[in-house]
């Protein structure tokens, strides 16, 4: 428990009787999809057949590696770092699964980044052997992983202790299941606090590792906990 | 036990255990090989097997035997799933089909969960007395040799699922095949802390200095670690930096390539008194800890390689390993990030100056390296995957549908 924080607001958070935050976890169990891309055109013609959940995966997952922020997803990476396509990598980068939220919308987009780049550099090189881009996707698991937060002070605790997989969880992965984070939806609908809202909302998922979201989500609840918002809560 | 592990693996493996254990638990695993000593199979089910039963899992391991005719056969598919030229006759897959089939009658192979690893005891799945059945192939299998493919290919399919390490290393059609990369235990004596007293012990038995940069590859004596590529890199980097280098590797007196490399390695060295050709007995757990550990830079130079848990070990101990873009070492190291990646020579032997000139490059990047090996490659995780799949295939879809526990 934060000392002070819960005598300031987690009383009156209680006696509104609001449903607590569960914290959850999710671990994929990774599968092969038996596709294989050796060149741009075959990773073109990969992503028209291949199931959504793949697609999605590869958006997706990236962000919990927590190491590489120059490239946002797994396309992306292959692309600059085993066919040295730097112009392409960069344009894929931007795609937003979040933004799109639907597998065929995702789809979409990359394809008609690859075609853009196809028409503009229609003979790239193929990835050397050993190098191609293997289709996976994922069986994820998700369980409580047994603590609650009653009201913003026990949830800037949790917040401290969870695994990065939880952070993840809640921040990225609520993204692609109702569009938008975890935590500010709970505060939104829980506790209406919505000046905290907007400013969970405006941390960008594609420039942070999920340490450096942590790290965000803990100082904003800290600084609304101490009442130091210029103009909302306080 | 698995709360030994609490402080050391992340908590949500600990916890997914114990979720997948709840469902698991009074139910029977059985794990089949062909040996009981040597090699990284057995090394993970010694230390994995008495985990699971300390989850409420009864787990068994049988070892198949066989003729010497049948390893040979083995080795040989072995070798021409790496995409060596291998001729095969009739009589081999009759001989491999046939010992199984011997063995299935003196085994007993009643479980609820039947783990086959690698090809030597593939064929046991015409055999299956009830039970999910899973086939767990360790080997590189990314350029399989047609008939080898096929021949394994048919056991295969009659499975329920496939693992494989390396996601690229999945080529037999027909079963669900999902990646699972192997692991080290972080309490076992290769990896465990070690005092600075039981460090320095071990250098001063080997004659090493303590005092001066260590560079270190430990690895079989095999032209796929490209042994003598290393030493090339070390002269590369001695023309600059003060430093020694250290080739470990266990005893290949079994096999007759081994000894050649072996002693191309000391030729190659040339009495250079700054390099120390260590041949290890194989239980030197130990001895291996404590070099890693005492090491300023680990190379895993690589040409060829399965996994490369040599790289894990390495990157737990806090170390920058510098490891050949091959197999399993990127997954392991991110370049730049959690090790670095090298293509030649020349490139091992900058970027080692590098590391050897940058403290604070190699501290981040070792840092870095040990917290990637607890998130992703520690036996927690090994066993979480296993006991998933497990609970996946009792759930009857492979499909990516979310699993609730």
């Amino acid at each position: 428990m934060v000392p002070g924080f819960d005598a300031l607001h987690g009383e009156q958070d209680m006696l509104r009787d609001v449903p607590p935050f569960e914290f959850r976890a999710c671990m994929p169990l990774v599968m092969t999809t038996g596709r294989e891309a050796r060149s741009i055109r075959e990773l073109r013609e990969h992503l028209q057949q291949a199931g959504g959940a793949s697609i999605m995966y590869h958006m997706h997952h990236f962000f919990i590696k927590s190491h590489l922020l120059e490239y946002s997803n797994d396309f992306a990476r292959w692309v600059g770092e085993k066919l040295e396509e730097h112009i392409l990598a960069e344009r894929l980068s931007v795609i937003d699964p979040y933004l799109c939220r639907q597998p065929e919308a995702v789809r979409e987009a990359l394809i008609q980044t690859l075609d853009r780049h196809l028409q503009e550099f229609p003979e790239p090189r193929p990835a050397i052997p050993g190098e191609e881009f293997e289709f996976l996707e994922a069986i994820p698991l998700t369980f409580s992983i047994g603590i609650v937060a009653k009201n913003l002070a026990e949830l800037a605790v949790a917040l401290k202790y969870v695994d990065a997989v939880s952070v993840y969880y809640h921040f990225y992965e609520a993204r692609l299941r109702h569009g938008s984070g975890d935590f500010a939806r709970w505060i939104e609908e829980q506790l209406g606090e919505q000046e905290l809202v907007k400013r969970l909302r405006s941390i960008d998922p594609f420039v942070h590792t999920v340490e450096g979201v942590r790290a965000r989500i803990l100082e904003y609840l800290e600084v609304h906990l101490s009442g130091t918002f210029s103009g909302g809560h306080a | 036990m698995i709360t030994n592990y609490a402080g050391i693996s992340p908590k949500t493996d600990l916890q997914l255990i114990e979720r997948l254990a709840a469902v698991l638990s009074g139910r029977s695993m059985l794990h089949v090989n062909s040996t009981r000593a040597g090699g990284g199979v057995a090394e993970i089910l010694h230390r994995m097997m008495p985990l699971i039963q300390s989850l409420g899992i009864t787990v068994r391991w049988e070892v198949i035997s066989g003729d010497e005719y049948f390893f040979e056969i083995t080795k040989k598919f072995h070798n021409a799933l790496q995409g060596t030229a291998v001729e095969f006759h009739d009589d081999m897959w009759e001989h491999h089909v046939a010992v199984n089939t011997a063995n299935a009658s003196s085994l007993d192979l009643e479980a609820d969960a039947v783990w086959i690893h690698d090809p030597q005891p593939a064929p046991l799945i015409a055999h299956r007395r009830g039970g999910l059945w899973v086939w767990r192939c360790h080997i590189d299998a990314s350029e399989p040799q047609a008939d080898v493919l096929h021949h394994l290919a048919s056991f295969c399919r009659n499975y329920d699922a496939s693992i494989f390490s390396v996601a690229r290393y999945a080529r037999f059609p027909g079963v669900p095949a999902f990646v699972i990369p192997p692991s080290i235990d972080p309490l076992s004596d290769k990896n465990r802390e070690l005092s600075a007293g039981e460090i320095a012990a071990t250098l001063q038995q080997f004659g090493i200095p303590p005092d001066r940069p260590m560079l270190l590859q430990v690895s079989r004596f095999d032209r796929f670690k490209d042994p003598l590529g290393v030493i090339e890199a070390y002269r590369l980097i001695k023309k600059y930096n003060d430093c020694i280098l250290v080739l470990a590797g266990s005893s290949a007196t079994d096999d007759p390539e081994g000894e050649q490399v072996l002693q191309e390695v000391h030729q190659h060295a040339a009495g250079d008194p700054d390099i120390f050709i260590l041949l290890l007995p194989s239980a030197s757990d130990h001895a291996i800890n404590a070099l890693q550990r005492a090491a300023t830079v680990v190379l895993q130079k690589s040409i060829r390689e399965g996994f490369g848990l040599t790289v894990s070990e390495a990157m737990w101990k806090g170390k920058p390993v510098i490891g050949g873009a091959t197999g399993g070492i990127p997954l392991q190291i991110i370049d730049g990030q959690t090790g670095v990646l090298v293509h030649t020579i020349e490139g091992a032997a900058f970027r080692a100056r590098q590391l050897l000139n940058n403290a604070d490059m190699a501290h981040r990047m070792g840092r870095q390296a040990r917290e990637y090996v607890r998130t992703n490659f520690l036996i927690t995780r090994q066993i979480r995957d296993y006991l998933a799949l497990w609970a996946v295939l009792m759930r009857g879809s492979t499909s990516p549908e979310e699993f609730v526990l």
